[in-house]
Protein backbone atom coordinates (compact mmCIF):
# COMPACT_ATOMS: atom_id res chain seq x y z
CA UNK A 1 0.00 0.00 0.00
CA UNK A 2 1.30 3.24 -1.02
CA UNK A 3 2.25 5.30 2.22
CA UNK A 4 -0.30 7.99 0.93
CA UNK A 5 -3.59 7.74 0.27
CA UNK A 6 -4.93 10.66 -1.07
CA UNK A 7 -2.90 12.62 -3.71
CA UNK A 8 -3.73 15.54 -5.56
CA UNK A 9 -1.29 15.80 -8.97
CA UNK A 10 -1.55 19.87 -10.44
CA UNK A 11 -4.78 19.62 -10.32
CA UNK A 12 -6.99 22.57 -12.08
CA UNK A 13 -10.78 23.18 -11.76
CA UNK A 14 -12.54 25.75 -14.18
CA UNK A 15 -16.48 26.89 -13.87
CA UNK A 16 -16.80 27.78 -17.92
CA UNK A 17 -13.63 29.70 -18.28
CA UNK A 18 -12.97 30.77 -15.33
CA UNK A 19 -10.30 28.90 -13.10
CA UNK A 20 -11.42 27.98 -9.96
CA UNK A 21 -8.42 26.12 -8.70
CA UNK A 22 -5.14 26.48 -10.31
CA UNK A 23 -2.04 23.53 -10.07
CA UNK A 24 -2.92 22.85 -6.73
CA UNK A 25 -1.03 19.62 -5.51
CA UNK A 26 -1.29 18.09 -1.77
CA UNK A 27 -1.29 14.72 0.15
CA UNK A 28 -3.19 13.07 2.84
CA UNK A 29 -1.49 9.75 4.32
CA UNK A 30 -3.63 7.84 6.29
CA UNK A 31 -3.75 9.18 10.07
CA UNK A 32 -2.87 12.74 8.89
CA UNK A 33 -4.95 16.23 9.01
CA UNK A 34 -4.60 18.63 6.56
CA UNK A 35 -6.07 22.02 6.64
CA UNK A 36 -7.03 24.17 3.65
CA UNK A 37 -7.60 27.58 4.72
CA UNK A 38 -8.23 30.59 3.14
CA UNK A 39 -11.02 33.45 2.21
CA UNK A 40 -14.15 32.99 0.22
CA UNK A 41 -13.99 32.37 -3.47
CA UNK A 42 -10.22 30.47 -2.88
CA UNK A 43 -11.22 27.24 -4.21
CA UNK A 44 -11.07 25.33 -1.14
CA UNK A 45 -14.93 24.00 -1.47
CA UNK A 46 -14.32 23.08 -5.27
CA UNK A 47 -11.04 21.07 -4.85
CA UNK A 48 -13.47 18.87 -2.24
CA UNK A 49 -16.37 19.08 -4.71
CA UNK A 50 -13.56 18.06 -7.58
CA UNK A 51 -12.00 15.00 -4.80
CA UNK A 52 -15.52 13.63 -4.63
CA UNK A 53 -15.89 13.76 -8.85
CA UNK A 54 -18.60 16.63 -8.68
CA UNK A 55 -16.45 18.31 -10.69
CA UNK A 56 -14.20 17.41 -13.58
CA UNK A 57 -11.19 18.31 -13.79
CA UNK A 58 -9.34 20.51 -16.37
CA UNK A 59 -5.80 19.47 -15.92
CA UNK A 60 -3.86 17.29 -13.88
CA UNK A 61 -4.84 14.20 -11.86
CA UNK A 62 -6.52 12.76 -8.11
CA UNK A 63 -5.28 9.76 -6.65
CA UNK A 64 -6.70 7.21 -4.17
CA UNK A 65 -4.27 4.47 -3.30
CA UNK A 66 -1.89 5.58 -6.14
CA UNK A 67 -5.10 4.46 -8.36
CA UNK A 68 -6.53 7.87 -10.42
CA UNK A 69 -10.15 8.23 -9.30
CA UNK A 70 -10.27 11.84 -11.66
CA UNK A 71 -12.89 9.90 -13.81
CA UNK A 72 -14.60 8.03 -11.85
CA UNK A 73 -18.25 9.11 -10.53
CA UNK A 74 -19.07 10.76 -7.04
CA UNK A 75 -20.78 7.44 -5.94
CA UNK A 76 -17.83 4.63 -7.36
CA UNK A 77 -15.79 7.24 -5.16
CA UNK A 78 -17.88 7.31 -1.93
CA UNK A 79 -17.78 3.43 -1.60
CA UNK A 80 -14.00 3.60 -2.83
CA UNK A 81 -14.35 5.57 0.99
CA UNK A 82 -14.41 8.91 0.53
CA UNK A 83 -16.54 10.72 2.55
CA UNK A 84 -17.66 14.41 1.93
CA UNK A 85 -19.38 16.77 4.87
CA UNK A 86 -20.73 19.30 2.65
CA UNK A 87 -20.42 23.24 2.81
CA UNK A 88 -24.21 23.42 3.87
CA UNK A 89 -25.23 20.34 5.31
CA UNK A 90 -27.45 18.90 2.72
CA UNK A 91 -28.88 16.57 5.13
CA UNK A 92 -32.45 15.40 4.06
CA UNK A 93 -34.79 17.79 5.82
CA UNK A 94 -38.25 15.63 5.10
CA UNK A 95 -36.61 12.62 6.63
CA UNK A 96 -36.02 11.38 9.48
CA UNK A 97 -32.98 11.86 11.21
CA UNK A 98 -32.29 7.66 11.84
CA UNK A 99 -32.83 7.66 7.91
CA UNK A 100 -30.37 10.01 7.19
CA UNK A 101 -27.79 8.11 9.11
CA UNK A 102 -28.89 5.19 7.55
CA UNK A 103 -27.98 7.23 3.77
CA UNK A 104 -24.42 7.44 5.53
CA UNK A 105 -24.01 3.23 5.75
CA UNK A 106 -24.16 3.20 1.98
CA UNK A 107 -20.50 4.52 1.52
CA UNK A 108 -19.20 1.50 4.12
CA UNK A 109 -17.49 -1.19 2.32
CA UNK A 110 -19.28 -4.11 4.58
CA UNK A 111 -21.72 -4.00 7.56
CA UNK A 112 -19.61 -5.18 9.70
CA UNK A 113 -19.49 -2.97 12.72
CA UNK A 114 -21.93 -0.58 11.39
CA UNK A 115 -24.01 -0.48 14.64
CA UNK A 116 -21.09 -0.32 16.43
CA UNK A 117 -19.95 2.85 14.18
CA UNK A 118 -23.91 3.71 14.75
CA UNK A 119 -23.49 3.63 18.16
CA UNK A 120 -20.25 5.40 18.54
CA UNK A 121 -21.65 8.73 16.69
CA UNK A 122 -24.93 8.60 19.08
CA UNK A 123 -22.24 8.77 22.06
CA UNK A 124 -20.39 11.40 20.29
CA UNK A 125 -23.55 13.69 19.52
CA UNK A 126 -26.23 13.00 22.15
CA UNK A 127 -28.49 15.65 20.70
CA UNK A 128 -28.97 13.64 17.24
CA UNK A 129 -29.31 10.29 19.46
CA UNK A 130 -32.51 12.09 21.44
CA UNK A 131 -34.20 12.49 17.59
CA UNK A 132 -33.96 9.58 15.81
CA UNK A 133 -37.55 9.72 14.47
CA UNK A 134 -37.79 13.46 14.38
CA UNK A 135 -37.53 14.70 11.08
CA UNK A 136 -33.84 16.27 10.26
CA UNK A 137 -35.41 19.58 9.13
CA UNK A 138 -36.82 20.09 12.68
CA UNK A 139 -33.41 19.87 14.16
CA UNK A 140 -31.23 23.11 14.90
CA UNK A 141 -28.59 24.13 12.79
CA UNK A 142 -26.04 23.24 14.62
CA UNK A 143 -27.96 19.34 15.36
CA UNK A 144 -28.21 19.30 11.83
CA UNK A 145 -24.29 19.80 11.23
CA UNK A 146 -23.77 17.41 13.50
CA UNK A 147 -26.23 15.22 12.03
CA UNK A 148 -24.09 15.36 8.77
CA UNK A 149 -21.20 15.00 10.07
CA UNK A 150 -22.35 11.86 11.86
CA UNK A 151 -23.44 10.84 8.66
CA UNK A 152 -19.84 10.72 7.36
CA UNK A 153 -18.76 9.38 9.66
CA UNK A 154 -21.05 6.04 9.74
CA UNK A 155 -19.57 5.56 6.72
CA UNK A 156 -16.96 3.99 7.97
CA UNK A 157 -14.34 6.48 5.66
CA UNK A 158 -10.56 6.01 5.11
CA UNK A 159 -10.32 9.68 3.71
CA UNK A 160 -12.87 12.38 5.62
CA UNK A 161 -13.32 15.25 3.49
CA UNK A 162 -14.80 18.07 5.98
CA UNK A 163 -16.22 21.65 4.46
CA UNK A 164 -16.51 24.02 7.23
CA UNK A 165 -18.04 21.33 9.54
CA UNK A 166 -17.71 23.85 13.07
CA UNK A 167 -19.48 26.47 11.01
CA UNK A 168 -23.20 27.29 13.00
CA UNK A 169 -21.90 25.31 16.11
CA UNK A 170 -21.65 26.27 19.25
CA UNK A 171 -18.35 26.69 20.95
CA UNK A 172 -18.74 23.14 23.01
CA UNK A 173 -20.16 21.42 20.35
CA UNK A 174 -16.95 22.64 18.16
CA UNK A 175 -14.87 21.65 21.43
CA UNK A 176 -16.41 17.79 21.12
CA UNK A 177 -16.34 17.72 17.15
CA UNK A 178 -12.40 18.51 17.36
CA UNK A 179 -12.25 15.81 20.00
CA UNK A 180 -13.69 13.30 17.57
CA UNK A 181 -11.77 14.27 14.90
CA UNK A 182 -8.81 13.79 16.74
CA UNK A 183 -10.36 9.96 17.17
CA UNK A 184 -11.18 9.34 14.09
CA UNK A 185 -7.21 10.88 12.93
CA UNK A 186 -5.93 8.41 15.62
CA UNK A 187 -8.16 5.36 13.60
CA UNK A 188 -5.86 6.05 10.83
CA UNK A 189 -8.11 7.82 8.70
CA UNK A 190 -7.28 10.71 6.59
CA UNK A 191 -8.39 14.00 7.06
CA UNK A 192 -8.84 16.91 4.83
CA UNK A 193 -10.38 19.99 6.47
CA UNK A 194 -11.47 22.97 5.02
CA UNK A 195 -12.15 25.41 7.59
CA UNK A 196 -12.85 29.70 8.45
CA UNK A 197 -11.32 29.17 11.60
CA UNK A 198 -7.88 29.41 10.33
CA UNK A 199 -5.92 29.24 13.82
CA UNK A 200 -8.18 26.41 15.00
CA UNK A 201 -7.17 24.60 11.97
CA UNK A 202 -3.65 25.48 11.43
CA UNK A 203 -2.83 24.44 15.07
CA UNK A 204 -4.80 21.24 14.91
CA UNK A 205 -3.36 19.91 11.57
CA UNK A 206 -0.28 18.43 10.53
CA UNK A 207 -0.07 20.58 7.58
CA UNK A 208 -2.40 23.94 6.88
CA UNK A 209 -2.30 24.93 2.87
CA UNK A 210 -3.30 28.99 2.22
CA UNK A 211 -5.21 29.41 -0.64
CA UNK A 212 -5.76 32.58 -2.52
CA UNK A 213 -8.33 32.90 -5.55
CA UNK A 214 -7.19 29.25 -6.68
CA UNK A 215 -3.46 29.48 -6.00
CA UNK A 216 -2.30 27.71 -3.06
CA UNK A 217 0.07 30.39 -1.56
CA UNK A 218 1.48 29.22 1.49
CA UNK A 219 1.85 25.71 3.64
CA UNK A 220 2.11 26.03 7.75
CA UNK A 221 2.66 23.75 9.95
CA UNK A 222 1.58 23.73 13.71
CA UNK A 223 4.30 25.67 14.75
CA UNK A 224 3.56 28.54 12.48
CA UNK A 225 0.13 29.16 14.71
CA UNK A 226 1.36 32.15 16.42
CA UNK A 227 2.67 33.50 13.64
CA UNK A 228 -0.70 35.58 12.30
CA UNK A 229 0.96 38.07 10.38
CA UNK A 230 2.88 35.60 7.70
CA UNK A 231 -0.83 34.13 8.11
CA UNK A 232 -2.69 37.31 7.35
CA UNK A 233 -0.48 38.10 4.79
CA UNK A 234 -1.05 34.87 2.87
CA UNK A 235 -4.90 35.41 2.87
CA UNK A 236 -5.02 38.93 1.65
CA UNK A 237 -2.00 39.33 -0.40
CA UNK B 1 -76.46 8.94 -9.40
CA UNK B 2 -75.95 8.16 -5.57
CA UNK B 3 -73.70 9.62 -3.90
CA UNK B 4 -72.09 6.63 -2.67
CA UNK B 5 -72.27 5.35 -6.21
CA UNK B 6 -70.67 8.46 -7.46
CA UNK B 7 -68.05 8.31 -4.43
CA UNK B 8 -66.90 4.55 -6.06
CA UNK B 9 -67.00 5.69 -9.10
CA UNK B 10 -64.57 8.91 -8.38
CA UNK B 11 -62.06 6.60 -6.55
CA UNK B 12 -61.90 4.30 -9.14
CA UNK B 13 -60.53 6.75 -11.66
CA UNK B 14 -58.90 8.82 -8.97
CA UNK B 15 -57.07 5.28 -8.22
CA UNK B 16 -56.14 4.87 -11.62
CA UNK B 17 -54.73 8.21 -12.40
CA UNK B 18 -52.92 8.30 -9.31
CA UNK B 19 -51.01 5.51 -10.51
CA UNK B 20 -50.16 6.77 -13.67
CA UNK B 21 -48.91 10.09 -11.98
CA UNK B 22 -46.77 7.69 -9.52
CA UNK B 23 -45.12 6.25 -12.79
CA UNK B 24 -44.35 9.61 -13.69
CA UNK B 25 -43.65 11.16 -10.73
CA UNK B 26 -40.81 8.30 -9.81
CA UNK B 27 -38.99 8.90 -13.46
CA UNK B 28 -39.12 12.85 -12.69
CA UNK B 29 -37.70 12.27 -9.39
CA UNK B 30 -34.80 10.90 -9.75
CA UNK B 31 -33.57 12.61 -13.21
CA UNK B 32 -35.77 15.84 -13.62
CA UNK B 33 -37.53 14.27 -16.54
CA UNK B 34 -40.99 14.97 -17.10
CA UNK B 35 -41.73 11.98 -19.55
CA UNK B 36 -44.73 12.66 -22.03
CA UNK B 37 -43.83 9.56 -23.51
CA UNK B 38 -44.96 7.85 -20.20
CA UNK B 39 -48.76 7.29 -22.11
CA UNK B 40 -47.00 5.64 -24.87
CA UNK B 41 -45.98 2.68 -22.36
CA UNK B 42 -49.92 2.59 -21.83
CA UNK B 43 -50.40 2.07 -25.17
CA UNK B 44 -47.51 -0.51 -26.52
CA UNK B 45 -49.46 -2.59 -23.30
CA UNK B 46 -52.54 -1.71 -24.48
CA UNK B 47 -51.14 -3.16 -28.54
CA UNK B 48 -49.29 -6.34 -26.70
CA UNK B 49 -52.99 -7.50 -25.47
CA UNK B 50 -54.01 -7.04 -28.82
CA UNK B 51 -51.27 -8.67 -30.77
CA UNK B 52 -51.65 -11.74 -27.86
CA UNK B 53 -55.07 -12.08 -28.85
CA UNK B 54 -56.14 -16.03 -28.08
CA UNK B 55 -53.36 -16.51 -26.13
CA UNK B 56 -54.49 -17.92 -22.46
CA UNK B 57 -55.02 -14.61 -20.17
CA UNK B 58 -52.16 -15.11 -17.88
CA UNK B 59 -49.89 -14.95 -20.51
CA UNK B 60 -51.68 -12.20 -22.04
CA UNK B 61 -51.06 -10.39 -18.87
CA UNK B 62 -47.38 -11.54 -18.64
CA UNK B 63 -46.47 -10.70 -22.13
CA UNK B 64 -48.09 -7.14 -21.47
CA UNK B 65 -45.86 -6.50 -18.26
CA UNK B 66 -42.61 -7.82 -19.85
CA UNK B 67 -43.18 -5.52 -22.99
CA UNK B 68 -44.04 -2.54 -20.84
CA UNK B 69 -41.29 -3.01 -18.45
CA UNK B 70 -39.40 -3.89 -21.02
CA UNK B 71 -40.14 -0.90 -23.45
CA UNK B 72 -39.75 1.39 -20.16
CA UNK B 73 -35.94 0.38 -19.81
CA UNK B 74 -35.67 1.21 -23.51
CA UNK B 75 -36.79 4.67 -22.58
CA UNK B 76 -34.21 4.93 -20.15
CA UNK B 77 -31.28 4.12 -22.72
CA UNK B 78 -32.78 6.20 -25.29
CA UNK B 79 -32.86 9.24 -22.13
CA UNK B 80 -29.38 8.77 -20.94
CA UNK B 81 -27.40 10.99 -22.98
CA UNK B 82 -29.81 14.05 -21.67
CA UNK B 83 -28.97 13.17 -17.95
CA UNK B 84 -27.04 16.39 -17.84
CA UNK B 85 -29.39 18.16 -20.71
CA UNK B 86 -31.10 20.91 -19.76
CA UNK B 87 -34.79 20.18 -18.48
CA UNK B 88 -36.60 21.62 -21.40
CA UNK B 89 -33.97 19.67 -23.99
CA UNK B 90 -35.42 16.49 -21.87
CA UNK B 91 -38.91 17.66 -22.09
CA UNK B 92 -38.38 18.44 -25.97
CA UNK B 93 -36.84 14.81 -26.51
CA UNK B 94 -40.10 12.98 -24.61
CA UNK B 95 -42.47 14.98 -26.97
CA UNK B 96 -40.70 13.91 -29.91
CA UNK B 97 -40.69 10.54 -28.28
CA UNK B 98 -43.94 10.65 -27.95
CA UNK B 99 -45.27 11.68 -30.98
CA UNK B 100 -43.04 9.09 -32.95
CA UNK B 101 -44.43 6.34 -31.23
CA UNK B 102 -48.37 7.60 -31.61
CA UNK B 103 -46.71 7.86 -35.42
CA UNK B 104 -45.99 4.43 -35.36
CA UNK B 105 -48.83 2.95 -33.62
CA UNK B 106 -50.73 4.80 -36.52
CA UNK B 107 -48.81 3.53 -39.38
CA UNK B 108 -49.13 0.36 -37.85
CA UNK B 109 -52.60 -0.01 -36.78
CA UNK B 110 -54.34 2.62 -37.93
CA UNK B 111 -56.71 5.28 -37.06
CA UNK B 112 -59.32 3.36 -35.91
CA UNK B 113 -57.50 1.45 -33.69
CA UNK B 114 -57.92 -2.47 -33.03
CA UNK B 115 -60.45 -4.29 -30.08
CA UNK B 116 -58.39 -5.64 -27.21
CA UNK B 117 -60.96 -8.52 -26.65
CA UNK B 118 -59.34 -8.71 -22.58
CA UNK B 119 -62.22 -9.71 -19.91
CA UNK B 120 -64.36 -7.96 -20.75
CA UNK B 121 -67.09 -9.46 -18.69
CA UNK B 122 -65.38 -8.36 -15.58
CA UNK B 123 -67.65 -4.79 -17.26
CA UNK B 124 -70.75 -7.02 -15.72
CA UNK B 125 -71.92 -4.75 -12.64
CA UNK B 126 -73.48 -6.13 -9.29
CA UNK B 127 -76.11 -4.72 -7.69
CA UNK B 128 -76.37 -3.91 -4.10
CA UNK B 129 -79.84 -1.52 -3.50
CA UNK B 130 -79.34 1.07 -5.89
CA UNK B 131 -75.96 0.90 -6.59
CA UNK B 132 -74.26 -1.17 -9.65
CA UNK B 133 -70.51 -1.08 -9.34
CA UNK B 134 -68.95 -3.13 -12.44
CA UNK B 135 -66.50 -5.98 -11.18
CA UNK B 136 -63.12 -3.69 -12.77
CA UNK B 137 -64.34 -0.60 -10.81
CA UNK B 138 -63.58 -2.62 -7.61
CA UNK B 139 -60.52 -4.11 -9.32
CA UNK B 140 -59.34 -0.74 -10.44
CA UNK B 141 -59.86 0.37 -6.55
CA UNK B 142 -58.12 -2.76 -4.68
CA UNK B 143 -55.63 -2.97 -7.31
CA UNK B 144 -54.78 1.11 -6.54
CA UNK B 145 -54.59 0.55 -3.04
CA UNK B 146 -52.10 -2.76 -3.70
CA UNK B 147 -49.62 -0.71 -5.90
CA UNK B 148 -49.71 2.10 -3.46
CA UNK B 149 -49.28 0.42 -0.44
CA UNK B 150 -46.33 -1.79 -2.16
CA UNK B 151 -44.82 1.18 -3.87
CA UNK B 152 -44.98 3.19 -0.22
CA UNK B 153 -43.80 0.36 1.80
CA UNK B 154 -40.99 -0.02 -0.67
CA UNK B 155 -40.04 3.48 -0.51
CA UNK B 156 -40.77 3.83 3.17
CA UNK B 157 -39.11 0.97 4.71
CA UNK B 158 -36.35 -0.73 2.27
CA UNK B 159 -32.99 0.22 1.40
CA UNK B 160 -33.31 0.55 -1.94
CA UNK B 161 -36.45 3.01 -1.26
CA UNK B 162 -34.62 5.01 0.86
CA UNK B 163 -32.04 5.59 -1.74
CA UNK B 164 -34.31 5.94 -4.22
CA UNK B 165 -36.05 8.86 -2.43
CA UNK B 166 -32.81 10.44 -1.17
CA UNK B 167 -32.29 10.46 -5.21
CA UNK B 168 -35.58 12.17 -5.77
CA UNK B 169 -34.73 14.90 -3.05
CA UNK B 170 -31.35 15.48 -3.47
CA UNK B 171 -29.64 13.46 -6.45
CA UNK B 172 -26.11 15.31 -5.98
CA UNK B 173 -25.71 14.41 -2.10
CA UNK B 174 -27.50 11.19 -2.43
CA UNK B 175 -24.48 10.39 -5.10
CA UNK B 176 -21.69 11.52 -2.58
CA UNK B 177 -22.73 9.11 -0.06
CA UNK B 178 -22.71 6.30 -2.62
CA UNK B 179 -26.19 5.81 -4.07
CA UNK B 180 -25.50 4.27 -7.25
CA UNK B 181 -27.13 6.79 -9.75
CA UNK B 182 -27.70 4.08 -12.68
CA UNK B 183 -28.91 1.99 -10.68
CA UNK B 184 -31.62 3.47 -8.98
CA UNK B 185 -32.57 5.84 -12.23
CA UNK B 186 -32.99 2.27 -14.00
CA UNK B 187 -34.71 1.17 -10.87
CA UNK B 188 -37.31 3.78 -11.23
CA UNK B 189 -37.77 3.25 -15.07
CA UNK B 190 -38.64 -0.34 -13.97
CA UNK B 191 -41.30 0.82 -11.54
CA UNK B 192 -42.79 3.03 -13.18
CA UNK B 193 -42.95 0.54 -16.24
CA UNK B 194 -44.13 -1.71 -13.96
CA UNK B 195 -47.31 0.89 -13.23
CA UNK B 196 -47.73 1.44 -16.54
CA UNK B 197 -48.55 -2.40 -17.54
CA UNK B 198 -51.02 -2.60 -14.38
CA UNK B 199 -53.04 0.78 -15.58
CA UNK B 200 -53.44 -1.04 -18.91
CA UNK B 201 -54.75 -4.03 -17.12
CA UNK B 202 -57.55 -2.01 -15.96
CA UNK B 203 -57.95 -0.06 -18.96
CA UNK B 204 -58.10 -2.31 -21.30
CA UNK B 205 -61.07 -3.74 -19.32
CA UNK B 206 -63.06 -0.38 -19.33
CA UNK B 207 -62.15 1.01 -22.96
CA UNK B 208 -61.62 -2.03 -25.12
CA UNK B 209 -61.07 -0.20 -28.42
CA UNK B 210 -56.80 0.38 -28.48
CA UNK B 211 -55.40 3.62 -30.69
CA UNK B 212 -52.82 5.26 -31.61
CA UNK B 213 -53.39 7.89 -28.42
CA UNK B 214 -55.00 5.36 -26.03
CA UNK B 215 -52.15 6.38 -23.17
CA UNK B 216 -51.71 9.70 -24.10
CA UNK B 217 -55.42 10.48 -23.50
CA UNK B 218 -54.68 9.15 -19.41
CA UNK B 219 -51.36 10.56 -19.70
CA UNK B 220 -52.32 14.69 -20.17
CA UNK B 221 -55.08 14.36 -16.75
CA UNK B 222 -52.60 12.76 -14.97
CA UNK B 223 -49.97 15.29 -15.67
CA UNK B 224 -51.69 18.05 -14.28
CA UNK B 225 -52.57 15.76 -11.09
CA UNK B 226 -49.01 15.99 -10.71
CA UNK B 227 -48.45 19.53 -11.26
CA UNK B 228 -51.46 20.27 -9.56
CA UNK B 229 -50.23 17.75 -6.33
CA UNK B 230 -46.79 19.26 -6.37
CA UNK B 231 -44.45 17.95 -8.66
CA UNK B 232 -40.92 16.19 -7.44
CA UNK B 233 -42.48 14.96 -4.83
CA UNK B 234 -43.64 11.20 -4.72
CA UNK B 235 -46.40 11.37 -2.34
CA UNK B 236 -48.53 14.72 -3.16
CA UNK B 237 -47.73 14.01 -7.03
CA UNK B 238 -49.65 10.40 -6.36
CA UNK B 239 -52.38 12.61 -4.28
CA UNK B 240 -52.63 14.84 -7.41
CA UNK B 241 -53.28 12.33 -9.53
CA UNK B 242 -55.96 10.95 -7.57
CA UNK B 243 -57.82 14.40 -6.81
CA UNK B 244 -57.83 15.08 -10.45
CA UNK B 245 -59.79 11.83 -11.53
CA UNK B 246 -62.33 12.34 -8.52
CA UNK B 247 -62.78 15.64 -9.32
CA UNK B 248 -63.49 14.32 -13.11
CA UNK B 249 -66.33 12.19 -11.66
CA UNK B 250 -67.35 14.52 -9.30
CA UNK B 251 -67.53 17.47 -11.37
CA UNK B 252 -68.67 15.54 -14.74
CA UNK B 253 -71.73 14.39 -12.42
CA UNK B 254 -72.32 18.02 -11.00
CA UNK B 255 -72.47 19.47 -14.40
CA UNK B 256 -75.61 19.60 -16.25
CA UNK B 257 -76.28 16.82 -19.13
CA UNK B 258 -75.86 19.53 -21.53
CA UNK B 259 -72.97 21.32 -20.17
CA UNK B 260 -70.98 17.76 -19.62
CA UNK B 261 -68.73 19.36 -22.89
CA UNK B 262 -67.55 21.91 -20.98
CA UNK B 263 -66.26 19.25 -18.42
CA UNK B 264 -62.37 19.79 -18.89
CA UNK B 265 -62.90 23.46 -19.09
CA UNK B 266 -64.06 23.41 -15.83
CA UNK B 267 -61.40 21.39 -14.42
CA UNK B 268 -58.48 23.21 -15.89
CA UNK B 269 -60.09 26.29 -15.25
CA UNK B 270 -59.80 25.13 -11.37
CA UNK B 271 -56.54 23.82 -11.76
CA UNK B 272 -55.02 27.16 -13.26
CA UNK B 273 -57.01 28.74 -9.97
CA UNK B 274 -55.35 25.98 -7.45
CA UNK B 275 -51.65 26.86 -9.02
CA UNK B 276 -52.35 30.64 -8.80
CA UNK B 277 -53.10 29.76 -5.66
CA UNK B 278 -50.50 27.06 -4.65
CA UNK B 279 -47.72 27.36 -6.65
CA UNK B 280 -45.94 24.75 -5.59
CA UNK B 281 -48.62 22.26 -5.61
CA UNK B 282 -51.55 21.38 -3.69
CA UNK B 283 -50.42 18.72 -1.02
CA UNK B 284 -46.39 20.18 -0.48
CA UNK B 285 -47.16 21.92 3.00
CA UNK B 286 -46.72 25.55 3.00
CA UNK B 287 -44.55 25.81 5.58
CA UNK B 288 -42.42 22.73 4.68
CA UNK B 289 -39.37 22.63 7.00
CA UNK B 290 -37.55 26.87 7.49
CA UNK B 291 -33.89 26.94 6.87
CA UNK B 292 -31.63 26.47 9.93
CA UNK B 293 -29.02 29.19 10.39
Amino acid sequence: MSRVLLELDHVSVSYGSVPAVRDLSLEVAPGEVVGLVGSNGAGKSTTLAAIMGVHRLAAGDILFEGISIAKEQPDAIARRGVALVPEGRHIYPDFTVEDNLRLGLLGRSTREGADRDLEWVRRLFPAIADSSTRMAGLLSGGQQQQLAIARALVSDPRVLLLDEPSLGLAPSVVDTLFDALAEIRDKGVAILLVEQRAQLTVAFADRTHVLRNGDLVLTLGPEDVVDTERMTQAYFG
Amino acid sequence: MSFVQLLIDATALGALLALVAMGIALVFGVMRLVNFAYGELITIGAFTLVLTKGWPIVLRVLAAFVVVIASSLLMEVIFRPLRRATAATMLVATFALSFLLQNMFLFIFGPQGETIEFLAPLNRAIEIGDLRIRWITIIAIALGAVLLGFMSWLLGKTSVGLQMRAAAADFTTARILGVRAGRVIMLAFVLSGFLAAAVTLVLAVQRPLATPNYGFVVLVPALVGVVVGGLGKLVPATLGGFAIGFATVVLGDLLPSGSRVFLNSVLFAIVIIVLLVRPDGLFTGRTGVAERV
